[in-house]
């Protein structure tokens, strides 16, 4: 007990008044050394201005210790099926057994089921029978699923831009035909990865980034790929770029940054 | 470069920091009781969760009914009522070996005659009869007991008890921790040690497996993996504060290997019509299709077993004890 109200009486001496600092309005930069940026990462300018009441400006210098940002979340289940339909236009839907109350046997096969609506509680909903709040976790359970659904919609978004012949009506083939490649076009290739960028992440790529050229390697090799058998035994015909395109709308969509806020 | 300089703000924040250091140690981490956990065991867990039990004096906090009488209620507080069963329970508590179990334990109607009886195991059987849980409330006391760290409001703090033990006995299995219609968290263990949650046995086989309709060529596949595991991008590291990336990474990963030693396989006992799914329906007695029976939860802890999964959680698994301990 005596420890304790000697550490009560220091912290109350230590939250005495403090002297006003001036406010100058400067945008004096920030002790970047507070933590430790990735070998080779270029100086921060995250550090910017905040109002104060007085109607001055003044560095933000709470940066935290161990990095820099909010704490990252991983998506609700909600959030992905929105963020899929809002970047590729579609929702996962497949055949599933879902509970029917107007059937006699509880159950019905449907063929067009929502499934990341049938599988949210898995994926972290709550049901207000036994959980009330929504999960966050980043489980396998959350990675296959999202990643299931990230494969069908892109495919479908895929397929239905090839037969869009409005261009301002598709999705993901934004800047590129369904033919071209990046033998043929090489620019427009880049420009459209650059586009899914900014649709998928909200982040404008520079097209001459490493990011857009390990994209553009997904691309190339899917799109470019002989015709093949798989190890199971499945024939494969020859890629074509829509396959290539299929494949960098899995990627950016299974990727963390879409995945968490 | 300034120089540090001291002053008397300074003074009393240090002096408050290390005196509330001390303090704080003597319940700090170091002096918990964790017990050593040995590595690469072969020991495997399940944690049932059994919501809505029986009342504790009727199944396993009986009270003698000769001491705890109508007549002195005022005294003991406790009103066992064993006489207000009717005869489908045992008038009393139940002896077995040298556990006392309460009246509940046993259904004298015929049709349970040939179920199997937790009395039966009682040499097997270890019964914590109380825990403080601080609280009343369900989804506190919930989640007390399954990571065993109060939480903040209703909000778990820290790891659930199965996660801890498969996180520190470090195993590298496909699926070392499976949690059946059950809450699960993991504040600190990497991904792998996390449990893969389903909300029912459909669920789970459609984490186990992927529909050949969206499974892409091998080449396809390996292109994506290797774009999954690229040379990481600080920019992306940067804001990985809390291991949420690292950990999403590693469950991408996780849920491969899944694919890999096909898994799967091991759980379609519910719906396949396979001589191996059939003895196993007969064994645990549920119906094809019947997978939210307690059989089949049953089913599936004993399934997990025979793909080393280190710690399962399913919830109301009456029967798994009794098959296990057999």
């Amino acid at each position: 007990m005596r420890a304790l109200i000697t550490c009560a009486v220091l912290c109350v001496c230590a939250c005495a008044k403090k002297e006003a600092k001036t406010v100058t309005g400067s945008a004096t930069p920030t002790d970047a050394a507070a933590f430790q940026l990735p070998p080779g990462h270029p100086a921060l300018d995250m550090v910017g201005q905040v109002a104060t009441p007085t109607g001055t400006t003044q560095p933000i210098t709470d940066v935290p210790p161990d990095g820099a940002g909010h704490r990252p979340i991983r998506m609700s289940v909600d959030q992905v099926r929105a963020a899929l339909l809002g970047a590729t236009g579609q929702v996962w839907k497949g055949r599933l057994v879902v509970a029917d109350p107007n059937s006699t046997t509880g159950q019905t096969l449907v063929n067009d089921a929502d499934m990341l609506e049938s599988f949210a509680s898995s994926l972290g909903r709550p049901d207000f029978n036994t959980s009330v709040n929504e999960a966050h976790e980043p489980g396998v359970t959350f990675s296959k699923l999202v990643s299931d659904a990230a494969r069908f919609t892109c495919r479908a978004a895929v397929t239905a831009d090839s037969q869009q012949s409005d261009v301002t009506q598709r999705v993901i083939l934004h800047s590129v035909g369904p033919a071209d490649t990046t033998a043929t076009h090489a620019t427009a290739v880049r420009a459209n990865i650059v586009y899914l960028g900014l649709r998928f992440w909200g982040r404008t790529l520079d097209p001459a980034s490493p990011e857009v050229d390990q994209l553009v390697r997904v691309f190339d090799r899917v799109s470019t790929a002989a015709a093949t058998q798989d190890d199971a035994g499945t024939p494969r015909p020859a890629g074509t770029p829509l396959d290539g395109w299929r494949l960098v709308c899995i990627a950016m969509a299974t990727d963390t940054r879409f995945l968490s806020y | 470069m300034r120089s540090p300089t001291l002053n008397r703000r300074k003074l009393f924040q240090a002096l408050g920091a290390l005196t509330g250091a001390g303090v704080l140690s003597r319940f700090g981490p170091g002096n918990q009781a964790f017990a050593n956990v040995m590595t690469n065991t072969k020991r495997r867990f399940i944690f049932c969760y059994f919501g809505g039990g029986w009342d504790q004096l009727l199944f396993l906090d009986p009270r003698d009914p000769a001491l705890f009488t109508a007549n002195n209620v005022a005294q003991t507080q406790t009103q066992v009522a064993y006489d207000q069963l009717g005869t489908t329970y045992p008038s009393g508590p139940v002896t077995a070996g040298n556990l006392t179990f309460g009246p509940a334990v046993h259904n004298l109607e015929p049709r349970y005659a040939n179920v199997p009886k937790l009395t039966d195991f009682a040499s097997k059987i270890a019964i914590v009869r109380g825990i403080n849980m601080g609280t009343l409330g369900h989804e506190v006391g919930y989640r007390y007991f399954l990571t065993a760290r109060f939480p903040q409001g209703v909000v778990a703090r820290g790891t659930s008890l199965a996660t801890e033990l498969t996180g520190q006995m470090q195993v590298n299995l496909p699926m070392p921790n499976l949690a059946l219609q059950m809450e699960t968290y993991n504040d600190k263990y990497p991904a792998s040690a996390g449990a893969v949650t389903a909300n029912s046995i459909d669920d789970l086989l459609a984490v186990l497996a992927r529909d050949s309709s969206l499974v892409e060529s091998d080449l396809a596949e390996s292109v994506l993996e290797e774009f999954e595991n690229r040379p990481e991008d600080c920019s992306i590291n940067l804001y990985d504060r809390t291991g949420l990336i690292t950990n999403m990474r590693h469950a991408s990963n996780s849920s491969r290997s899944l694919f890999t030693n096909k898994i799967v396989d091991r759980f379609r006992f519910a719906t396949a019509d396979d001589a191996e799914s059939q003895a196993i329906r007969s064994q645990y007695g549920f119906n094809r299709g019947d997978a939210l029976s307690s059989g089949a939860r049953a089913a599936l802890a004993a399934q997990a077993h025979m793909v080393q999964t280190t710690s399962v959680t399913p919830s109301r698994c009456c029967r798994a004890f009794m098959h296990w301990l057999r």
